[in-house]
C-alpha cells in the first residue's frame, strides 16, 4: 500500500516512524524552538531575570488529569470545598502508571483526606510546589537562585554552580540548574516517597527525578514544564506543562502562609488536656 | 567533621528528632524523666573558612552573599548564680544543666568559634542582663510548668513553626543562606526552611492589619552596614529557643516587638551582626546583642529540616501525659 509519505511502507518502516513519533513526544520542550521573546537580563549578570513573585491560575493541585467539578470531599465545605474543573495539565493526559502503581493511587485518591500529605501541611515536594495554588518569589543573583513559597514556608535552593550530592532522601529534594538559551532547566533527585503530586493521589517512589523548565514567555508569563521519571513506579517519563503568572503591585507581597499552626488542633487536639471542671 | 553532622542528621530523620528544637525534650516528656542525650564527640577544631563571595557587590555594595554560620558560644546574657533558682521551671526539663557557668555547650561545632572573651553577647544594658518584665516570665514559666497539657504551651520551635526572626546562635542547623540583589536580601533559615525576603527600600508598609512570624522588614544601607527595621511581629513570637538562650529561651514577646539587625561583612569569613530589640510589653528597656556570623568550611552542605514532617515528638509526648492521667488509653497510634 502507499502512505501517506507516498512511499511503499513496511512493518519495518512503520515502526520507524512510530519511533520517531513518540521519540518527538517524549523529547518535546528539549526540541521545540525558542521562542521570539528575549527576556531582560539580570542588573548585573547575564542570565535572563526571573525575579518576581509567580503563581498558577489553574486547578491543577486538584488534580493533573482533565477532572470534571465536583462536591467537597468535607461535605460540610460546601461550595468553598466543591472541586473545580480542570484540564489536563499531562501531555497526552495519561500518566503512565504500572499496574500495580495504579491501583495504588486508586487507593489513595480514596484515602486522599487522611494520607495526602498537603492536609497535614506536609512540605509539598517538586514539582506540586510550583503549582500549588499559593503564590512563590524567585530570588536570583548572578551565581545562586531560590525559590521561596508561601505554603509551609517551603523553600528551593537550586545550585547553579555545581550538582549537589544527596545524602539523604528528602521532601524537596537537591536541585541543581543551568541555562539552555533563556530556560532555566532544574534538574532534582534525592526525593524521600512521602509527597504526592496533586489531591488525586498522584504519587511517586524515591527513585523519582524530575527536570523542569522554566521558559520566559513574556514580561509576566514563564512557560513551565516538569519531567518526571520514576521507573519504580512510570513505564516511561511522562510531561506536565502550564504557565506561571507574575504577580505584580500589591499582589506581589509574599505572605506567610505557615499551614503547620493551622493543622495542630486537628492533629494533635484529641491529645490535649482537657479542662477540668 | 561533617560525617558526624551528618550522622546525626540521618539518625533524626530516620528517628524522631527532626524536631531538632525537641532532640533534649522528647525523652523526658514520654518518660517523664529528663535525660540529656549523650553528647556527641566534639570535632577537631577548625577555623573560619573564608567564604567565597567577594566582599563588594557588582554594583559596589558590601557583599553578604553565602551560607554563614551563628554559633557564638558566649551566653546571651552575663550568668547570673540567680539564674538557676529563675530557671527552676526550664531546669526540671533539663536537669543537671548549670545555668550559671559562664560557658554555654554546644553540640555541633561546624564552626568552632574562637574561645569567647565576653561574658555575654548582650551590649546594652552594660551590664549584659535584660530587663524583664516579669508577665513575660510568667507567661513562659506557665508554659514550662503545663508544658504537656497542649501543643499550644510548646515553644515555636518546638511546634516546628518559627525560632524568630533575629539570628541569635543557636547549637546546630544553625546555618544561613545569604542572596542578594541591589534591591532585596533574602536570608534562608537551615532550620525549619524558612526564607525573609527583605526590601532594600523605603517602600511603605503595607502590613498593619497583618502580622507575621518575620514581622515586615525593610533595609537601607547605613555606610558599608545593611540595617533591617522590623516590625509587625506575631503576638508569642520568640527569639530564644535553644536551652543556650537561657532566659530569653521561649519568652513570648508582643505585636509591639521592634528589630533592628545590622549586617556589616567585616572580612572575608565574618558578618558582624548585631540586633537592637525594642518591646516595651516585654522588657523595662531596649536592648542589643552583637555577635560574629562566621563563614562554614567550603564542604559544608546546608540539609533539609524536615521539622514538623518529622515531629514524632509531639504525639508522643502528649500522649504519654494522658496516659499517665489515665485520661486515655495506652494505645500506640499508627505511624504516618
Amino acid at each position: 500500500m502507499t502512505s501517506w509519505l507516498g512511499v511503499r511502507t513496511t512493518t519495518a518502516t512503520m515502526a520507524a516512524v512510530a519511533a520517531a513519533f513518540i521519540f518527538s513526544i517524549a523529547t518535546q520542550g528539549q526540541t521545540q524552538t525558542p521562542p521570539a521573546y528575549k527576556a531582560p537580563r539580570l542588573p548585573y549578570g547575564a542570565a535572563p531575570n526571573l525575579n518576581g513573585t509567580w503563581q498558577v491560575a489553574n486547578t491543577a493541585n486538584w488534580d493533573l488529569q482533565d477532572h470534571q467539578g465536583a462536591r467537597s470531599p468535607i461535605l460540610a465545605m460546601g461550595g468553598w470545598g466543591a472541586i473545580p474543573p480542570g484540564l489536563s495539565v499531562v501531555d497526552g493526559n495519561e500518566i503512565p502508571y504500572k499496574p500495580e502503581a495504579l491501583a495504588k493511587k486508586k487507593e489513595n485518591l480514596q484515602k486522599r483526606l487522611e494520607l495526602d500529605p498537603e492536609m497535614k501541611c506536609y512540605l509539598p515536594g517538586v514539582p506540586r510546589a510550583i503549582y500549588m495554588p499559593y503564590p512563590f518569589k524567585i530570588v536570583q543573583t548572578p551565581t545562586q537562585m531560590l525559590m521561596s513559597f508561601s505554603y509551609a514556608a517551603t523553600t528551593r535552593v537550586i545550585d547553579m554552580t555545581k550538582v549537589p550530592k544527596a545524602p539523604v532522601d528528602t521532601w524537596m529534594g537537591y536541585s541543581s540548574g543551568k541555562w539552555d538559551g533563556d530556560t532555566l532547566v532544574v534538574e532534582s533527585r534525592g526525593f524521600n516517597d512521602r509527597t504526592w503530586f496533586d489531591r488525586a493521589g498522584n504519587y511517586h517512589s524515591a527513585a523519582l527525578r524530575v527536570v523542569e523548565r522554566f521558559t520566559p514567555m513574556s514580561a509576566d508569563v514563564l512557560n513551565y514544564e516538569a519531567t518526571m521519571t520514576d521507573p519504580s513506579v512510570f513505564t516511561r517519563p511522562w510531561k506536565i506543562s502550564m504557565p506561571l503568572y507574575r504577580r505584580v503591585g500589591r499582589d506581589a507581597e509574599l505572605l506567610e502562609f505557615n499551614c503547620v499552626e493551622y493543622v495542630e488542633e486537628m492533629m494533635y487536639g484529641d491529645l490535649v488536656k482537657k479542662p477540668t471542671k | 567533621m561533617r560525617r558526624t553532622r551528618l550522622a546525626r542528621t540521618i539518625r533524626f530523620s530516620s528517628t524522631v528528632a527532626t524536631a531538632c528544637a525537641v532532640a533534649m525534650l522528647w525523652a523526658s516528656a514520654a518518660a517523664q524523666t529528663a535525660q540529656n542525650p549523650p553528647a556527641p564527640a566534639r570535632p577537631p577544631a577548625a577555623a573560619p573558612v573564608p567564604a567565597t563571595s567577594p566582599l563588594t557587590t557588582a554594583w559596589g555594595v558590601p557583599n553578604l552573599e553565602g551560607i554563614w554560620i551563628s554559633g557564638d558560644t558566649t551566653p546571651v546574657e552575663t550568668p547570673d548564680p540567680s539564674d538557676q533558682t529563675s530557671l527552676a521551671a526550664l531546669s526540671k526539663w533539663f536537669p543537671g544543666n548549670d545555668f550559671t557557668s559562664e560557658k554555654t555547650a554546644t553540640t555541633d561545632p561546624v564552626v568552632q568559634y574562637p574561645p569567647s572573651k565576653r561574658r555575654a553577647l548582650v551590649t546594652e544594658p552594660s551590664t549584659g542582663r535584660l530587663l524583664i518584665k516579669q508577665k513575660a516570665i510568667d507567661e513562659r514559666d506557665y508554659n514550662l510548668v503545663h508544658l504537656l497539657d497542649s501543643y499550644a504551651n510548646h515553644t515555636l520551635w518546638e511546634r516546628c513553626i518559627s525560632r524568630g526572626a533575629p539570628l541569635l546562635p543557636a547549637p546546630y542547623d544553625a546555618a544561613y543562606q545569604i542572596l542578594q540583589t541591589p534591591d532585596q536580601i533574602a536570608i534562608f533559615y537551615e532550620l525549619l526552611h524558612v526564607t525573609r525576603i527583605i526590601p532594600i527600600s523605603d517602600q511603605p508598609r503595607v502590613m498593619s492589619n497583618i502580622k507575621q512570624w518575620f514581622g515586615e522588614p525593610r533595609a537601607h544601607w547605613e555606610g558599608k552596614t545593611l540595617v533591617v527595621d522590623s516590625v509587625n511581629f506575631r503576638d508569642k513570637t520568640i527569639l530564644g529557643s535553644a536551652t543556650t538562650s537561657r532566659r530569653l529561651r521561649g519568652l513570648p514577646h508582643s505585636e509591639k516587638l521592634h528589630t533592628i539587625e545590622r549586617f556589616t561583612r567585616s572580612d572575608n569569613g565574618t558578618i558582624h551582626y548585631e540586633v537592637l530589640i525594642n518591646d516595651p510589653e516585654t522588657y523595662e528597656t531596649s536592648w542589643v546583642a552583637s555577635f560574629d556570623l562566621l563563614a562554614p568550611p567550603p564542604s559544608y552542605q546546608i540539609l533539609e529540616s524536615a521539622c514538623h514532617e518529622g515531629n514524632e515528638y509531639m504525639p508522643a509526648a502528649l500522649r504519654g501525659a494522658r496516659v499517665e492521667e489515665g485520661t486515655i488509653q495506652s494505645k500506640r497510634p499508627e505511624r504516618r
